[in-house]
């Protein structure tokens, strides 16, 4: 299974890339096909958050494997400004009439976890993951092929 | 959307629909994204997007080779119509999100009208110390309704010639037993009066402060922390209600601005009735 990988964000075409990581790892997690769309999705949303606000920065995707769940994160890291009202960030796009819940609350609907760590001139990471339960059948047929898949 | 704008999106589904076919890649998949995100952002209806999506898959197999390339092709359409709907998708949960809140805002407001009115009437007709502690008690049970606290103290000064009132109510046996008693719940007066009438902290605060010992239960993690002073019109101290929530739980904006309203009212509730006793 791939290990963490690193996209560079620093134009709009970055997004394919950083789709596609996140779209094969997806797969090679045993996501659905409908939840490896809303994972792209959430990718897309958060890179595209970047290049529009800050320019640059770089996603980080990786697997959890847990032994009762899968995990994919996703680490949106850049060194702009900084977010001054986190909450309300994650509120836009409901707050005004022309909000359409797009952009980081956006991705934060379609992911299982989601933190935003800003710090005003320090840039922001936001940590987002979307878990796969493994019921039991799947745990044993793993033993018996002795690793993950 | 106009019916105009919406053969234009036809049009350039069908030719995205198309590019993907010839290339399923992930830049195709992105550009059936960019699509919905587009769609959604002039408010095309989802109806017209599934009308565009199913009259491109048709005008494509209309030009497959054989019953197996058709089968291949709308295989394929699934993931190009799953990726143009996913804007779609996260909208609809931010409704759902709306709705929560407004049933919640709407709940709370209910609960709040109903104890205005009983609170209005309860001060009138109190007739002694029982009767105000039974007031009070309400009190506290309406704030941890409310604010979805695990702890809720209320505590009156001796007000007309009546002893001084401490009623602690608890969501359930563990709360009661983690949360401090009415006399460590003093310490944080200052903090209240401090704060011009309403304190709030994050569960970190009280974790983390060394002058919130009081605040903490050495058997659970803490939660957040409202105080609110209760006033007479003239300013003067009436008593102090204060709200513990579960653990790692904080108390929003709207929390505090309903335990805020509610200490309001039982502030006049409670002036009314040490005024009727006079």
């Amino acid at each position: 299974m791939s290990d963490e990988v690193t996209v560079p964000i620093t134009s709009d075409e970055d997004l394919v890339p950083a789709r596609a990581q996140a779209r094969a790892l997806a797969v090679q997690l045993g996501f659905s096909r409908t939840d490896a769309t809303l994972i792209a999705t959430a990718v897309s949303e958060v890179a595209r958050n970047i290049v529009v606000h800050v320019g640059r920065g770089e996603l980080q995707i990786k697997p959890v494997l847990n032994e009762d769940r899968y995990g994919l994160v996703v680490i949106a890291k850049d060194d702009g400004p900084g977010i001054p009202d986190i909450q309300t960030a994650l509120e836009r796009g409901w707050a005004s009439r022309g909000g359409l819940g797009l952009g980081l609350p956006g991705a934060r609907r379609l992911m299982d976890e989601f933190e935003i760590a800003s710090e005003s001139g320090k840039g922001t990471t936001v940590t987002m993951i979307k878990w796969r339960l493994r019921d039991e059948l799947e745990r044993l047929r793993e033993k018996r092929r002795g690793s993950p898949a | 959307m106009s019916s105009t704008a919406a053969r234009a999106f036809g049009r350039a589904y069908a030719t995205a629909f198309s590019a993907y076919l010839a290339e399923p890649d992930e830049t195709a998949l992105r550009t059936a994204y960019e699509l919905g995100r587009e769609a959604l952002r002039k408010e095309l209806s989802l109806l017209d997007l599934s009308t565009a999506h199913h009259e491109a898959l048709l005008a494509e197999t209309r030009h497959a080779a054989d019953h197996e390339d058709a089968e291949h092709m709308t295989r394929l359409a699934a993931d190009f119509l799953a990726e143009s709907l996913s804007a779609y998708e996260m909208a609809r949960r931010g409704f759902e999100e709306v709705a929560d809140a407004a049933a919640d805002e709407r709940r709370r407001a209910a609960l709040v009208r109903s104890l205005s009115s009983l609170l209005t009437d309860a001060s009138l007709a109190l007739h002694g110390q029982e009767s105000l502690e039974e007031m009070v008690r309400l009190v506290a049970e309406q704030a941890c309704e409310l604010s979805a606290a695990a702890s809720c103290l209320v505590t009156t000064h001796a007000l007309a010639g009546r002893r001084a009132i401490s009623v602690a109510v608890h969501a359930g046996e563990e709360d009661r037993n983690a949360a401090p008693d009415a006399r460590a719940l003093s310490r944080t007066h200052p903090l209240i009066r401090a704060a011009s009438g309403l304190a709030r902290l994050t569960a970190e605060e009280v974790r983390t402060d060394p002058a919130l010992g009081a605040l903490r239960s050495p058997d659970r993690p803490p939660g957040g922390w409202l105080g609110v002073r209760l006033t007479a019109l003239d300013g003067s101290e009436l008593g102090f209600l204060q709200l513990l929530a579960e653990p790692g739980a904080n108390f929003t904006e709207l929390d505090a601005a309903l335990v805020v309203q509610l200490a309001q009212m039982t502030s006049a509730a409670l002036e009314r009735a040490t005024h009727y006793v006079r």
